[in-house]
């Protein structure tokens, strides 16, 4: 709860900052729209090994505007767990896509401002195979017992996300932005022996839901430029 | 990019981090027992009973389980070992002397500022020294009157068998791996115990019944 209660807080202020920035007139609409593929890396993954040493992961992302304000996107990302605990060691090792649309909400703005305040929605699915060997199991009666290591296990997951979050412009084509995401896990491989620890890109695998963030930035390949039509009429 | 981007950007980024932070540790350590209730049998008839006293040890090396506290006994819990698919047990009933013995002791009531709540004390040694906080408003002494209580005058064994299959499983992260079980059979001497039934052979964390023990 204490945790939620941090991000909901985090939103709140998010939402709070960028209200005002509704108010931007249109303007300056002799420019050319600038499209091409927008590629991202989330940099939270890169604080895990403070926080959460015995897992590795990776988040790279891909989207495009096809038309004003939406952006279809690919997510892809890699897990990699190595857990050394007194009573067992678990090894995985996974990734997951994640498939979606991104909807730019903060319209008033000139045709070559790219800021946005979006909300959007994710299907995703990951795999990943883990094992787990050294297994003690502590018996305070008949006494403790080494148990067989658990072999090598493929499990696959399912899942849905609702996002939102903000990305701005902080150099010419380069953006920075953070999301806010709420993931409800669609279906995932029963293992009545050993659940995932972490499920790659959903997180927790005793949970059938969770929420997550990303603090990415992007760089876009400016491929295209869209003149608009009112000047293409004039 | 504005600077209140930014801020919040920073803001959340840190947020973040700091929710990281946390370790998780094993808050209940599952584990799966048998259920064991125990029944009288008569004439075909079976009924609920308690005991009055039991001892269970396991044969090798555990210690024994429950103790002769004398207490009314309905059911019992025991564990089974996670290395092997077989074990037993050695359950030692307490016999009641049907002679109960009967103390005196004197009964005092104290009632405090003339409430409803009145506490009643009993003090099985007629001059013990009575220490009372605060001091009551009224202070009782009745007559002593007989309490009777049950003697225990020996034990009798019974030997129990359980076969079963095990299943591996990881109970959580934090908390590692246990093991499922199911009943396969169970024997037992006739001592004591009359027969034992399985009504559910699924051993697991969830505490329902898994054998009735009729006497």
């Amino acid at each position: 709860m204490r945790r939620i209660s941090k991000y909901c807080f985090s939103l709140l202020l998010c939402f709070l900052s960028v209200v005002p920035t509704y108010s931007q007139e249109e303007q300056d609409i002799e420019k050319p729209r600038v499209r091409g593929l927008r590629f991202g890396v989330d940099l939270s993954r890169f604080t895990l090994y403070y926080f959460e040493p015995e897992r590795t992961a990776y988040e790279f992302s891909v989207d495009f505007e096809t038309v004003r304000n939406l952006y279809p996107v690919v997510e892809f990302g890699l897990q990699d767990i190595q857990m050394e605990k007194p009573i067992y060691t678990y090894q995985s090792e996974g990734y997951y896509f994640r498939f979606g649309i991104d909807y730019n909400f903060q319209k008033k703005q000139s045709i070559d401002q790219y800021e946005m305040v979006f909300a959007g929605f994710r299907y995703s699915f990951s795999k990943l195979s883990h094992s787990a060997d050294n297994i003690l199991i502590i018996d305070d009666y008949w006494g403790d017992y080494y148990a067989p290591a658990v072999p090598e296990n493929t499990s696959y997951a399912h899942w849905f996300e609702i996002t939102s979050g903000i990305r701005a412009e902080l150099f010419r084509n380069f953006f920075i932005g953070w999301s806010f995401r709420v993931r409800i896990l669609l279906a995932q491989t029963k293992d009545h022996v050993m659940e995932p620890y972490y499920i790659p890109g959903f997180g927790r695998g005793n949970k059938r839901a969770g929420i997550g963030f990303n603090y990415s930035i992007y760089y876009r390949i400016p491929l295209i430029k869209t003149i608009p039509k009112v000047r293409q009429e004039n | 990019m504005s600077h209140n981007h930014l801020f919040i950007f920073l803001t959340a980024f840190i947020f973040h981090l700091l929710s990281c932070s946390q370790e998780e540790i094993c808050q209940d350590p599952e584990r799966s027992l048998v259920n064991l209730g125990f029944y009288k049998y008569e004439d075909g008839i079976v009924s609920d009973t308690t005991l009055e006293a039991i001892a269970i040890k396991g044969i090798g090396d555990p210690d024994t389980l429950a103790n002769d506290t004398a207490s009314k006994i309905k059911s019992i819990q025991i564990p089974l070992p996670h290395g092997i698919d077989s074990c037993s047990f050695v359950f030692s009933f307490a016999i009641v002397d049907t002679n109960y013995i009967y103390d005196t002791v004197p009964i005092v009531i104290v009632i405090f500022d003339h409430t409803p709540d009145t506490l009643i004390v009993t003090y099985p040694v007629p001059d013990t020294i009575l220490h009372i906080d605060p001091i009551p408003e009224i202070l009782y002494f009745y007559d002593p009157v007989p309490v009777a209580t049950p003697f225990i005058s020996h034990y009798i064994d019974d030997t129990v068998n359980f076969t079963f299959s095990r299943v591996q499983y990881m109970v959580s992260a934090e908390c590692g791996f246990s093991h499922l079980y199911q009943l396969l059979n169970v024997s037992h001497t006739h001592n004591v115990i009359h027969s034992m039934e399985i009504i559910n052979p699924e051993i697991n964390p969830f505490n329902e019944e898994n054998i009735k023990i009729l006497f």
